[in-house]
C-alpha cells in the first residue's frame, strides 16, 4: 500500500496546531518553493504530475492554471472551493477539521504559482466546525508569517479570506460560487468567459477544490514522477474515498486512484451490513448515478467509470443493500435536486420539479410505464448545454441509471401500488 | 468584403450582415428572422436563462445547441434556427413553462399580446402531458406602483427585476426563494416606489405583472390604438393611446383605458414614465365645459363668439392674451396671428413650475410645447409675473386659454372683459364674461416641439364628451373673423405650411413628412441640426 500524504497527520495529537505541524515538516515545502522556485516552474511540476481536480469534474489542475492570462495587469485570484455539498461526500471536511495547515500550505503554493495575492476559501455554511478550525489556523499562520504580506521573509503576499456559504448546493458550482462570494444570489454564470479569464470581480481566477489544493505540498516536495507513480496511467495520486450507507465501517479512506469498488466496500467499508447482499452503489456522489452490484469490480478512477457511463465524481461511495427500494431512494435524491436547483433556467427549474413529482407519484403507486419515457424526455430536454450550468445533467444521471439498472423496482411499484417493497424488510 | 465594424454570418443558409458585437438573436432580427425569447430584452442586461432562444450552431461536421441571445455573432458563423433539435429544445422549454402555468388566458389581461401564448400556438401544443396538479400561488399581490403580481402566471424571466435595477435605477424587485419556489417579490415590507413601474406590465412577457388600472378592463383586441405624443413634459415621449369604444345605445362614448410607450430611440427609447401613462386616464374624471357660456349662462356659439369679439375689440390695445405651453404649435400660431393686431406684444404663455427632471426621461418642464413658444416668440411668464402684468394697470381685458388660474378678486375687478377658451368647467369659466369650451390634447391634433427641437405630431384618440365642444382652432378662427382679422382656414396642416413659409426653423418641413417619429427643426443656417 502506498504512503498517505493527505491524511498522514490527521491522527496526530493537536494536528490542527501550527506548532505540531511545523515539527512534522509543515510549510517547509511552501517555504522552499517561495524562496527558491520560479512561479512557472511550480505550474510545470503540477502540469507534469497530472494532478486532476478533486471536485468532481477531474480537470487537470495545471492546465486550468495555464489558461489564466500571463500578461494581465491587475489582481488575480485563487478561489478555494470548500462548499462540499454533494451528498455522499465528506472528504474536504477531514482536511479542514484535522489538518487545516495542509490546505493553507497548498494555498501558498497555488497562489505563488498563479501570482495571486488573495485566496478566498468559500466554505459550506453547515461546516461550522471546519470554519472555526480553519479560522484559527489562518490566524496562527498569519501570526507566524506564513500568510499575509511579505510571507516567510520574501516579498510574496498571500492573504487568505474565509467566506461562509449560506446553505445552497449550487454555490459549489464554480461560477455561482464566485457570484455568491461577490455578494450576489448564487446563480451560475454562463461560460465563456471562463473563470480563468474573467472570474471573481471579472479578474482571472483559479477555482480549485480543497482536496486538489491539499495535494500540492506533496507533489512539490516529492516531485511529479513520484506522484505519477501512484494511481493509474490517467489518474495519478491518492484520492480520499468516502464510503457511506449500508456498510459496517463507513469512513474516509486515502487510497491510490484506481482502487476498485469491491476493495472499498468489502475491505475498507467492512462489507455490506447485517449480512445482506449488495444491491446498488453510487460511485462518487449522487450526481454520478446508480451502479448495479455487477459493477463492483470497477476501478474507481477517471477512465474505468466512463465505461459504465458515469464518472469518478467526488469519490463518495454510497452503498445500498438488497432491501433498498431504488424508487424510494430516487425520490429522496430527486427531492434534493428539486430543492437545490437555483431556478434560473426554465428547463432545470421546471424539469427537476417535474421529475421529482413523477417519481413521487410512482412511489405512491400511481405510476405507469409511460412515466419512465417522460422522465427520459425531461432529462433529454434539460441536459447537455440546454441550461447555463450542468445541474440538469447531475439529476439526469441518477434518474436514468435507476431506470436502466433497476427498472423492476419501478414496475413493481406500478404493479403493486404504494405498499409494495421490492423485498420484504423495510429500508433501514 | 466585410467591413471592420460588421460581421457576416449565415442564418438558415441566408447571408446576414450584422454590426460587430451584436448577438445572434439581434443579427437574425435584422434579417427578419424572429427567434422566440422571453428573458432577452434589448434594453436590459443579458441573462440567457429562459433558454427559449436556443438555436443550432454548426461547427464543421458537428452541431450543438446554444442560446442565440447571448452568443456574439462572428464572421463565418453558421446558425440554424429551425432544425428538428432546435425546435424540439424550444418546444421543450415551452412545455416546461406551461407545466405549471394556469392557462387562464380567458381572463388574462395579457391575452392577445402575450409571447407565451403566441409561441404556444406557433408550436402547436394542444394538450399538456403532465399528470401532476399545477402549482398554485397567490393570484393577486399588489406590489405598489400600480402593479399587481400574479405568481401563477410568472415564468421567472426576471425582466422586471432587471428593469427596476438597470433602467429605473430603483432596485426594488428581486427573486426570492429557490428552484420551483422562486418568486418575484419586493423586499420585505417594501413596495415599488418609482415613476417608471408602469413599464413592468409592458415588458412582462406573460400576464404576471398587470396594471391596477387596466386589470380586467378590456380584451386587448377590442382596443383602438392611436399613435400620439405625450404632453406632460418637454421630452414628448411617443405613445399609443388605447381606447375602448363603448356603445351603450343611445349613449356612445369612448374611453382611454391604457397608454403604452411607442418605441422611438431618438426621443425616449422603449419606456415612458407613470405620469404620461396614468394621467390621461384621469381626464375622464374632469368636469368639462360642454357648452358656451355668456355671463355664466349657456348660450349658442354664434352669439357667444360675437359677444366675445365685441368686448375684446372695445378694449382695443388694453388686451392681455394668456396662453400656455400645453397648446399645440398651430394653436399658439393662430392665437398670435388673431390677437397680435389688438394685443400687440401682450401675448404671453404661462410657464408651469419647473420640476427639476429625473435624469431618466422626465425633463424640467412639465409642459409639452415650451420650445414652440420660443419658436413663435411668445414669452413665458410665471404666475407672479402674470399678476404683475395685470396689476400694472394697462390691462382692461383678458383672453385666456389656461384653465384653473383664478385671479384674485382685486385683480379681477379692474378687468372689464374676460374671454376664456378652455376645457374645464371651473371658477375661471364661471368668472369669465364669455367662456368657450375647448378640447383636450387627446381629442385634437397638432404638433409639439420637444426639448431636442423635434417636431412631433399628436393625434385625436377620443371624441370630445359633447358635440358642442369644437376644435379650439375653429373657435379661434371664428373669433378672429368676428374681430375682423384676416381669414385663416383652421386646419393644422395648412397652418403648419404657413409657418414653414414664415419661420426659418420650420422651413423645409411639411406636416405630412413628420410622420410617426417627427423631424428636427432646422438650425439657424437652415440645415437640420
Amino acid at each position: 500500500m502506498s504512503e498517505k500524504y493527505l491524511t498522514a497527520r490527521i491522527d496526530v495529537e493537536n494536528s490542527t496546531s501550527l506548532e505540531t505541524i511545523r515539527q512534522l515538516g509543515g510549510y517547509a515545502t511552501a517555504e522552499r518553493i517561495v524562496k527558491e522556485m520560479g512561479r512557472d516552474e511550480v505550474t510545470n511540476v503540477v502540469l507534469e504530475s497530472n494532478l486532476r481536480g478533486r471536485g468532481g469534474a477531474g480537470f487537470p489542475t495545471g492546465r486550468k492554471w495555464t489558461f489564466m492570462p500571463k500578461d494581465f495587469d491587475g489582481p488575480r485570484y485563487l478561489a478555494v472551493n470548500a462548499d462540499e455539498g454533494e451528498p455522499g461526500t465528506c472528504k474536504d471536511r477531514i482536511i479542514m477539521e484535522q489538518d487545516p495547515h495542509l490546505l493553507l500550505e497548498g494555498i501558498i503554493i497555488a497562489c505563488y504559482a498563479i501570482s495571486s495575492e488573495d485566496a478566498y476559501i468559500y466554505i459550506r455554511g453547515e461546516y461550522l466546525k471546519s470554519y472555526q478550525i480553519l479560522g484559527r489556523a489562518i490566524a496562527e499562520a498569519e501570526a507566524a508569517g506564513f500568510l499575509g504580506t511579505g510571507i516567510m521573509g520574501t516579498d510574496a503576499t498571500v492573504r487568505v479570506h474565509l467566506h461562509r456559504g449560506a446553505g445552497a448546493y449550487i454555490c459549489g458550482e464554480e461560477t455561482s460560487l464566485m457570484e455568491s462570494l461577490e455578494g450576489h444570489r448564487g446563480h451560475p454564470r454562463p461560460k465563456p468567459p471562463f473563470p480563468a479569464i474573467a472570474g471573481l470581480w471579472q479578474k482571472p481566477t483559479a477555482v480549485n477544490n480543497v482536496e486538489t489544493i491539499a495535494n500540492l505540498p506533496a507533489i512539490l516536495e516529492k516531485g511529479a514522477a513520484w506522484y505519477k507513480s501512484i494511481g493509474t496511467e490517467q489518474s495519478s495520486g491518492n484520492l480520499l474515498y468516502q464510503v457511506s450507507g449500508h456498510v459496517n465501517t463507513p469512513g474516509v479512506f486515502e487510497l491510490p486512484l484506481g482502487t476498485t469498488a469491491r476493495e472499498l466496500i468489502e475491505v475498507h467499508g467492512g462489507g455490506v451490513w447485517k449480512d445482506r447482499t449488495l444491491k446498488a452503489f453510487i460511485p462518487g456522489g449522487i450526481s454520478t448515478g446508480y451502479l448495479p452490484a455487477d459493477a463492483i469490480d470497477v476501478a474507481l478512477d477517471h477512465s474505468a467509470l466512463m465505461e459504465w457511463g458515469t464518472m469518478l465524481g467526488t469519490g463518495g461511495i454510497i452503498v445500498m443493500d438488497e432491501t433498498t427500494d431504488i424508487v424510494e431512494s430516487l425520490e429522496i435524491l430527486t427531492s434534493f435536486y428539486r430543492h437545490e436547483t437555483c431556478g434560473q433556467c426554465a428547463p432545470c427549474r421546471e424539469g427537476c420539479a417535474w421529475s421529482h413529482r413523477i417519481i413521487k407519484r410512482i412511489l405512491d403507486g400511481g405510476g405507469t410505464p409511460a412515466d419512465l419515457d417522460q422522465l427520459e424526455e425531461i432529462a433529454q430536454l434539460s441536459e447537455r448545454g440546454r441550461t447555463i450550468c450542468v445541474f440538469p445533467d447531475a439529476i439526469s444521471a441518477p434518474v436514468r441509471s435507476a431506470i436502466e439498472h433497476f427498472k423492476d423496482d419501478f414496475l413493481a411499484r406500478m404493479k403493486n401500488g404504494k405498499e409494495s417493497n421490492v423485498l420484504p424488510g423495510a429500508t433501514t | 468584403m466585410t467591413e471592420n465594424n460588421s460581421v457576416k454570418l449565415k442564418i438558415n443558409g441566408q447571408e446576414v450582415e450584422a454590426s460587430k458585437g451584436s448577438t445572434v438573436l439581434e443579427a437574425a432580427r435584422t434579417a427578419g428572422i424572429e427567434i422566440p425569447h422571453f428573458c432577452y430584452h434589448p434594453t436590459l442586461e443579458l441573462v440567457g436563462s429562459c433558454r427559449m432562444c436556443q438555436v443550432e450552431f454548426v461547427a464543421g461536421e458537428r452541431t450543438f445547441l446554444g442560446v442565440s441571445c447571448r452568443t456574439t455573432a462572428t464572421d463565418g458563423m453558421e446558425v440554424l434556427t429551425h432544425t428538428e433539435s432546435a425546435v424540439r429544445a424550444r418546444a421543450g422549454v415551452l412545455e416546461f413553462l406551461l407545466a405549471n402555468h394556469p392557462l387562464d388566458c380567458a381572463i388574462c389581461d395579457k391575452a392577445g399580446e402575450c409571447p407565451l401564448q403566441d409561441y404556444t400556438y406557433d408550436h402547436g401544443f394542444t394538450e399538456g402531458r403532465t399528470q401532476e396538479s399545477r402549482r398554485t400561488g397567490i393570484k393577486k399581490t399588489p406590489l405598489g406602483g400600480h402593479i399587481i403580481f400574479d405568481s401563477e402566471r410568472c415564468i421567472l424571466c426576471t425582466r422586471c427585476v432587471r428593469f427596476m435595477t438597470d433602467y429605473a435605477k430603483a432596485p426594488q424587485l428581486c427573486v426570492s426563494g429557490r428552484g420551483d419556489k422562486s418568486q418575484i417579490s419586493t423586499f420585505p415590507g417594501r413596495q415599488l416606489d418609482s415613476n417608471y413601474t408602469g413599464n413592468l406590465a409592458d415588458i412582462c412577457p406573460v400576464g404576471a405583472l398587470t396594471l391596477e388600472e387596466f386589470r380586467f378592463a378590456c380584451r386587448s383586441w377590442n382596443l383602438e390604438s392611436t399613435p400620439t405624443v405625450c404632453p406632460y413634459c418637454t421630452r414628448g415621449c411617443n405613445v399609443f393611446v388605447d381606447v375602448r369604444e363603448v356603445d351603450d345605445s343611445p349613449r356612445r362614448h369612448n374611453r382611454v383605458l391604457r397608454v403604452r410607450p411607442r418605441e422611438n430611440p431618438d426621443v425616449h427609447g422603449a419606456y415612458i414614465c407613470n405620469e404620461g401613462r396614468f394621467r390621461p386616464l384621469e381626464t375622464h374624471k374632469e368636469k368639462r365645459l360642454t357648452a358656451p357660456l355668456l355671463k355664466g349662462q349657456p348660450a349658442d356659439l354664434d352669439s357667444v363668439i360675437e359677444a366675445a369679439a365685441a368686448g375684446l375689440k372695445e378694449q382695443g390695445g388694453r388686451l392681455l392674451v394668456i396662453t400656455s405651453p400645453m397648446r399645440s404649435l398651430e394653436e399658439l400660431y393662430l392665437i398670435k396671428t388673431v390677437f397680435e393686431p389688438l394685443a400687440g406684444d401682450k401675448i404671453v404663455a404661462l410657464q408651469p413650475e419647473q420640476e427639476g427632471g429625473d435624469k431618466i426621461l422626465r425633463t424640467e418642464d412639465p409642459a409639452a410645447n415650451i420650445e414652440a413658444c420660443d419658436v413663435l416668440d411668445i414669452p413665458l411668464v410665471s404666475i407672479d409675473e402674470l399678476a404683475d402684468l395685470i396689476a400694472g394697470g394697462d390691462v382692461d381685458a383678458l383672453f385666456q386659454t389656461v384653465p384653473a388660474i383664478s385671479l384674485s378678486d382685486d385683480l379681477a375687478k379692474n378687468l372689464r372683459h374676460i374671454v376664456y377658451l378652455g376645457h374645464l368647467e371651473d371658477d375661471t369659466a364661471a368668472m369669465a364674461d364669455v367662456a368657450i369650451p375647448g378640447q383636450i390634447w387627446l381629442e385634437k391634433e397638432g404638433t409639439f416641439i420637444n426639448f431636442q427641437g423635434r417636431v412631433q405630431r399628436f393625434r385625436p384618440a377620443i371624441r370630445p364628451p359633447a358635440s358642442g365642444i369644437i376644435p379650439d382652432l375653429d373657435s379661434l378662427a371664428r373669433l378672429g373673423r368676428a374681430m375682423g382679422a384676416e381669414e385663416i382656414r383652421p386646419e393644422p396642416a395648412l397652418l403648419f405650411a404657413r409657418m414653414a413659409d414664415e419661420l426659418k426653423v420650420l422651413s423645409g418641413l411639411t406636416y405630412a413628412d413628420l410622420g410617426d417619429s417627427g423631424a428636427l427643426l432646422a438650425d439657424d443656417e437652415g440645415e437640420e441640426s
